[in-house]
């Protein structure tokens, strides 16, 4: 297991390297010519998905699994 | 022999002889049906076919060009797959259902107009809520209920958009709008529906996951992407859609991360996808277009392939929330091996198929120098990697042992799925990894010609730099991500709690109202009713009674004990008299 996560760095690290030597024949932004951009957005979005689900989920949407089963008392039972 | 045959009309017309076979013959049926059809669309060619008179209109039936023949040729190869899926199912009426549901993806395909759009557009509403019904639930029956409830909104909407565009037009012709006009609005609103775009989303998540096993993996190939199909037709380069589009990614990425049940996760990441290829509708370029049709293609089979695996795991441990999960690795290698296969293609890995259509689409956006949609749309792509690639699969088929035969319920070890199942995975996965490899298929025959080249270095280079490092954040956050027995609210909230208050106001209001109708009822009609009945029954008191008094001087000797008899009668004479203004009313509510 700590083979696999030494392997791991090291392509992460390759892969930021190897970015250095890319240079898009026609860039469509400006940060197409900095290296490790994409590697900024894979983390970010990890960090920023993972807080946004936390606290979007813990201020209103994740309820419980028997939200819309409850508070039925007053319904109708005329039928 | 005619000249064309309607490839919808193989599967709706097929599905009515269902119930007539037996055993094998059956199975070989049911996967026959959806061969033909693949056949009819392989040898269509481009073309107009079936041209006739229907309802004093003319309408095409067989609209074939590169677009549609792309979609139809996708929707009969997920047809025979996902029959292939379903063999084990024993009800006649879920494979009759299901086959006229791709029947109706097929016709809307192929539809040249509206009115034949329109047909086929609610055959697909009414024969899919079916797939839902059949999993036979409280649960079901509820979601089936809003579902069509939904899918009957869309309709209506979409049916006076396109009248009201007669009315300006004198045409149903089904082709390019530009947004403007009220029934434009009304059309795209419609299809919106059906795309699960956001606010019109809820519906998928809701409904999905309570379909039977075998009915998801129909359901999450034909409505959203018929749709999609006739949004990129008719609305291709509609601005508006862009944003619509991005917060589909986004949205689809935040609440799968958060949603417990392995089947509604997917049904979230359904939406976020369908979110790619609403922004290359909106961007509305060659290169957008597209990137549309072949992700629309590369997302049918891979996310049929992540239904298929979730639903085995439900079929055959009878479980689907992650709490619950956990272990399956050993149990089910194969459904494992092929979950993966899934989550790549689906998290666009280089040689899987989500890399070379995705790709397209962000390609897209990057040479329109769409800056802000680009970065969203790729932290979009790194999240999906994170719940798709890792968050599930972490939950499910490794971790804690929560399915073997020492901690369930039967003592028995779960194990893959009959053969069908597999061989039908099998197919998607084989296909989804021949699309990512041999790119160069699928391209030739998108709508249109272009040269697109997925596979270079710096493709291929940033893909693995965005995909490795959302994993690298995934083993640094893992343990923010574990699972929690919860619901997550989403816009169906409106509906649901709507209804409810529906229901309150009901009782409040209209059941007062009710009452206050049955208060004045009683005071204008009943009681001058009964004021009538008594003074017919002192008529008959005094009448009757002395008649029979006269009578009684007959039978003098009778004496008291018949007296007493008789007032008896004249009790009963009260209760006839009481019974007749019944019948008098009955009558009354009745003729009038």
């Amino acid at each position: 297991m700590k083979i696999l996560k030494i392997i791991f760095i090291i392509v992460l690290i390759g892969l930021v390297v190897a970015d250095y030597f890319i240079h898009p024949h026609h860039p469509h932004f400006f940060w197409d010519e900095i290296p490790g951009v994409h590697a900024l957005i894979g983390i970010v979005a990890a960090l920023v998905f993972v807080y946004l689900s936390k606290v979007l989920g813990g201020l209103f949407i994740q309820q419980r699994e028997d939200y819309y089963e409850r508070n039925k008392k007053g319904e109708d039972r005329r039928i | 022999m005619p000249e064309w045959i309607h490839p919808a009309a193989v599967l709706i017309l097929g599905a009515i002889l269902v119930p007539i076979f037996r055993g094998v013959v059956k199975k070989v049926y049911l996967l026959l049906l959806p061969l033909i059809a693949l056949y009819l669309v392989y040898d269509m060619g481009i073309g107009t076919f079936g041209v006739t008179e229907l309802l004093g209109f003319e309408v095409t039936f067989g609209r074939a060009d590169k677009l549609s023949l792309l979609f139809g040729f996708i929707f009969s190869i997920a047809a025979f797959i996902s029959m292939l899926y379903a063999l084990n199912v024993k009800e006649d009426g879920h494979h009759m259902a299901s086959l006229v549901y791709a029947g109706g993806a097929l016709g809307v395909t192929f539809a040249g107009d509206f009115i034949t759009l329109f047909i086929f557009w609610e055959i697909m509403a009414f024969s899919s809520v079916f797939l839902i019904l059949y999993n036979k639930t409280k649960e079901s029956y509820a979601a089936a209920y809003r579902y069509i409830l939904v899918h009957v909104f869309g309709g209506i909407v979409l049916f006076g958009g396109f009248v009201m565009l007669f009315g300006e037009t004198g045409s149903f012709a089904f082709g390019a709008m530009e947004l403007g006009s009220l029934s434009t609005w009304f059309i795209l609103i419609g299809f919106m529906v059906n795309a699960a775009i956001i606010p019109f989303n809820a519906w998928l998540p809701d409904a999905y996951p309570r379909a039977t096993v075998a009915g998801a993996v129909f359901l999450s190939a034909f409505t959203t992407k018929s749709a999609i199909y006739v949004l990129a037709r008719g609305f291709a380069g509609t601005d508006i859609l862009i944003y619509f589009g991005v917060a589909m990614a986004l949205y689809g990425v935040i609440y799968a991360l958060m949603e417990n049940d392995i089947r509604r996760v997917q049904a979230y990441s359904i939406v976020s996808q369908l979110g790619y290829m609403v922004v290359g509708i909106g961007i509305g370029t060659h290169l957008a277009i597209n990137g549309v049709a072949a992700h629309a293609f590369a997302h049918i089979l891979y996310k049929g392939l992540l239904f298929m695996a979730t639903g085995a795991v439900l079929y055959m441990t009878g479980r689907s929330k992650m709490t619950e999960l956990g272990g399956l690795r050993k149990y089910m290698p194969l459904t494992f091996a092929f979950y993966i296969v899934g989550a790549l293609a689906i998290s666009a890995f280089p040689l899987f198929s989500g890399f070379v259509s995705k790709s397209m689409i962000l390609s897209a956006a990057g040479q329109e120098h769409m800056g802000t949609a680009w970065i969203l749309l790729s932290l979009a792509a790194a999240g999906t990697f994170l719940y798709t690639g890792l968050k599930v699969p972490y939950l499910v088929f490794f971790g804690k042992d929560r399915v073997g035969p020492e901690v369930n319920d039967t003592g028995v070890a779960p194990k893959d799925p009959p053969k069908n199942m597999l061989v039908a995975m099998g197919i998607a996965a084989f296909l989804s990894v021949a699309v990512g490899v041999a790119p160069g298929i699928l391209y030739h025959e998108l709508p249109y010609v272009l040269h697109y080249e997925p596979y270079s270095i710096d493709h291929i280079v940033w893909s693995l730099e965005l995909l490795l490092f959302a994993a690298l954040g995934f083993m640094i956050f893992h343990r923010a991500l574990k699972a929690t027995p919860s619901i997550s609210l989403d816009t169906d909230w409106v509906y649901r709690i709507c209804a409810r208050a529906f229901l309150y106001v009901d009782k409040r209001f209209i059941a007062k109202a009710d009452d206050a109708v049955n208060v004045s009822y009683h005071h204008l009609i009943m009681r001058p009713m009964k004021y009538f009945a008594n003074r017919s029954l002192s008529f008959d008191l005094a009448i009757v009674d002395g008649a029979v008094n006269g009578v009684a001087r007959f039978f003098k000797g009778l004496g008291e004990a018949l007296r007493k008899f008789q007032t008896g009668q004249l009790h009963d004479y009260a209760i006839g008299a009481v019974l007749g203004i019944l019948v008098l009313l009955t009558l009354f509510i009745l003729v009038f």
